[in-house]
């Protein structure tokens, strides 16, 4: 690739940041630069930030148009309780996403976009298939699913009228010991609630392997969908006991409760984790090894011991590391 | 077929372990195995023993189910609960293979507990899934109203999705309505879809099912 320049949205992230990090390390990729709410979590050598609310347009847009990027890494996607309260989650990646993708294809030069979503916008109706894979048409049953599906919509609108590649990377779960995740929360609790009339099995996605995904995507650009799940699955009750965690049982109206306590704790339960935790959650990922090259993707049960680990915070020196 | 790579298979050799204790620590530490479909292995290690004590079904042909590589196993119509979870588990006793069954209703408690124990909802997405991923699957035939005593007719979908993954599909008769004692489980020759997918229309594959079925059923019938 000649002189590409990268906008990512959500810099400030733990993904935006440890995205931004391996690109640096990348001699092909002339200019990095970072748009977000929240300043980067670590030092950042050759990338440039920009500390923009994404309801900001103008400057959203003025700040992207003056890098003229070849590639937009949209990482400016919110999850309910991550960073954001539920309802800024919506506004924040609904506005960021209109202002951020437009503002990339009207610089002229984009070549691709990388956009972040998840398997909520497969849903979990009744009904619906329990893995499904990227030929499955979205439809969405919590309101995080939708608002990913709303991005998904823009970017390929963008992408189809300026005729770049679009790559949606429809991310599990993402946990990690050092990632802000309303799963993760809960799962770290004393006690951790679960259905025992379902107790569904769920798939996540370790932080670093989400990373090396992203920055597979802008390494070999791609027009389409792509599941990003680590193998395997696991129970509520299960991860539970995987971590030394007391499941309780709650049914039907106890969920208000179970939901109310959790929240007191410190670990407030969006709308998409209840339906993760009641319907279950997992996607097939068997394309990602042939369209992206992760072949080793951290298995589920494993990603789940790593978050009640506790381990140091793990800088990304070596690029190599993760994306191989 | 999906090769997993060596890597990412489970490296947990205490999984293989199939004692009362392992199970029991497994279970308490939550190290047990559960997979995206729900198939909980520890939980059928324990109950498809029991299944068999009550009801064993003695299977002829499982050497016909393919030892690699997804496969669709169709079976004739039941008038009997769980036929295709029987079939199943004979199947996979039989052969070594996880074998999965179709059918299973969306409704909690029972879909997720029948989920536990290898079923799926006979969902196209789910099946076209399944056998891009390697997984041997049993689906009934459905009913057909004009002849209920039948054979009962395929699903068109769901052959359409075996050709389309190129999967064998596999006729199995099934014999032995309670409360006979013993249920027999026959397995024909699998109907190979790889390399015909150009020529094998879905009608062609029902009728070419259905003609093996019945070929099966009348060959196990006692004769006087």
């Amino acid at each position: 690739m000649a002189a590409v320049r990268v906008v990512i949205t959500g810099m400030g992230g733990e993904l935006g940041t440890a995205v931004a990090q391996l690109l640096e390390a990348d001699e092909s990729i002339e200019e990095i630069v970072g748009l977000d709410l929240y300043p980067p979590r670590r030092r950042l050598l050759r990338a440039v930030f920009h500390r923009v609310d994404p309801r900001n347009r103008e400057r959203t847009a003025a700040v992207i148009a003056a890098c003229r990027p070849t590639v937009l890494v949209h990482l400016g996607v919110y999850e309910p309780y991550s960073r954001s309260s539920p309802r800024s989650a919506v506004a924040r990646t609904a506005a960021g996403t209109v202002a951020a993708v437009p503002a990339a294809v009207e610089a002229g030069a984009l070549e691709s976009i990388v956009l972040r979503s998840g398997i909520e916008v497969y849903g979990r109706r009744r009904g619906a298939p329990v893995r499904p894979d990227e030929e499955v048409v979205p439809d969405p049953t919590c309101g995080f699913g939708h608002s990913l599906l709303h991005a998904e919509q823009v970017c390929r609108d963008a992408g189809s009228r300026a005729g770049v590649a679009v790559t949606l990377l429809r991310f599990a779960t993402i946990v990690g010991p050092h990632v802000p995740s309303p799963l993760g929360r809960l799962l770290r609790l004393p006690a951790v609630p679960f259905s025992p009339l379902a107790d569904p099995p769920f798939s996540v996605l370790h932080q670093h392997d989400a990373v090396a995904a992203f920055v597979a995507a802008v390494r070999r650009p791609y027009d389409g969908a792509v599941n990003v799940v680590g193998p395997g699955a696991v129970t509520a009750s299960q991860a539970a006991r995987l971590g030394g965690r007391i499941p309780v049982p709650v049914v039907g109206p106890g969920w208000r409760g179970a939901r109310a306590l959790a929240e007191a704790a410190g670990a407030p339960v969006p709308e998409h984790v209840q339906e993760l935790l009641l319907r279950g959650r997992t996607a097939d990922g068997g394309r990602v090894a042939g369209i992206l090259g992760l072949r080793r993707i951290r298995p589920t049960p494993e990603v789940v011991r790593h978050l009640f680990e506790w381990s140091q915070v793990d800088y990304l020196r070596d690029p190599g590391r993760l994306a191989a | 077929m999906t090769v997993v790579d060596a890597e990412q298979a489970p490296a947990d050799a205490g999984a293989l372990d199939r004692s009362f204790w392992a199970l029991l620590a497994r279970r308490i530490g939550g190290s047990f195995v559960v997979d995206e479909w729900g198939r909980d292995e520890d939980l059928l290690a324990v109950l498809a023993p029991l299944a068999r004590l009550v009801r064993p079904t003695v299977v002829e042909g499982s050497e016909l189910v393919p030892e690699l590589g997804p496969a669709l196993v169709v079976h004739d119509h039941r008038f009997e609960p769980a036929a295709s979870l029987a079939v199943a588990v004979a199947l996979g006793a039989a052969t070594g293979r996880p074998v999965r069954f179709g059918g299973v209703p969306d409704v909690a408690p029972l879909g997720p507990l029948l989920r536990r124990l290898g079923g799926v909802a006979t969902q196209l997405d789910d099946l076209r899934s399944l056998l891009r991923s390697g997984e041997v699957v049993v689906v009934s035939f459905g009913v057909d109203l004009r002849h209920p005593t039948g054979v009962g007719r395929p699903d068109p979908g769901v052959l359409g999705v075996a050709l389309e993954a190129a999967a064998p599909v596999v006729p199995v008769a099934v014999r032995g309505v309670p409360p006979a004692p013993v249920r027999h489980v026959a397995v024909g020759r699998a109907i190979g879809t790889r390399h015909r997918r150009a020529v094998l229309d879905t009608a062609e594959l029902a009728a070419t099912t259905m003609t093996r079925v019945a070929e099966l059923r009348a060959a196990a019938r006692p004769r006087p």
